[in-house]
């Protein structure tokens, strides 16, 4: 499985939903990072404990809510793992969760 | 005169008990439930004035680092509050939507522009419908 550090290979700090609105976007990590793991079937293990800032709802929602739709629960979490450790990655477990059960409920 | 004896009496008062007890009974589940409601409908009209204070606090010349870290709190208020949870996709939609509001204010370098974008996230705040 791929380790990807999300501060050293993303950003420290997320961003919003698009580049319109500002850098380091929900748009971007899913353009740059997500597509190619789910194409590719690449299962990677996510590690945030290196960003400085919590992850917004509208980031979550734009990188992770639209995977699960695309490609269903099933396949979104044998491709999406999030390091079972630390504060910032329990957190964003939590919210991936809430993300993909509100996306897949539209 | 009636022709009522015991029994007649026992039972009368059996079922005309069980009646009043049952309408006892759905009286209290009517009141907790409109309780409750009330309830609900405070607490998410707190947790609203919480946010439009949180979105008063930020002011134009804050450091950058004092605006990320109101930033960062106010997404941990919008992550995890569970008190929408029957109209949670009204609740996302909104969430997501302050969330970027809130974003573009803390990253705003023109005065006017940050009056502006404050106000307009305060009266989204205010119009939401819960």
């Amino acid at each position: 499985m791929l380790i990807f550090d999300f501060a050293e290979k993303f950003a420290k700090a997320p961003g919003p939903r698009t580049e319109k609105i500002g850098p380091n976007s929900g748009a971007k990590f899913r353009e740059k990072f997500l597509e190619d793991w789910f194409k590719n079937n690449q299962a990677v293990e996510i590690d945030v404990s290196g960003t400085v800032m919590n992850f917004g709802p509208s980031f979550l929602s734009e990188a992770f809510g639209k995977m699960a739709k695309e490609y269903g629960k099933e396949k979104f979490y044998s491709i999406i793992h999030v390091k079972d450790e630390g504060k910032r990655n329990l957190k964003l477990k939590q919210l991936i969760d809430k993300h993909v059960d509100i996306a897949l409920s539209k | 005169m009636f022709g009522f004896n015991d029994n007649d009496l026992i039972l009368f008062f059996t079922i005309f008990g069980s009646l009043i007890a049952f309408l006892a009974l759905i009286y209290a589940i009517f009141y907790n439930f409109s309780n409750d409601k009330k309830k609900l409908k405070k607490e998410r009209k707190e947790f609203l004035k919480k946010l439009s204070s949180s979105v008063k606090k930020i002011k134009f010349n804050d450091l950058n680092t004092i605006k990320e870290e109101k930033l960062d709190d106010f997404r941990d208020e919008i992550n995890f509050c569970e008190l929408f949870d029957d109209q949670e996709k009204n609740y996302m939609k909104f969430s997501e939507k302050i969330d970027d509001d809130f974003y573009l204010l803390a990253n705003e370098f023109c005065e006017q522009n940050f009056k502006v974008l404050k106000n307009n996230l305060l009266s989204t705040i205010r119009s939401f419908k819960y």
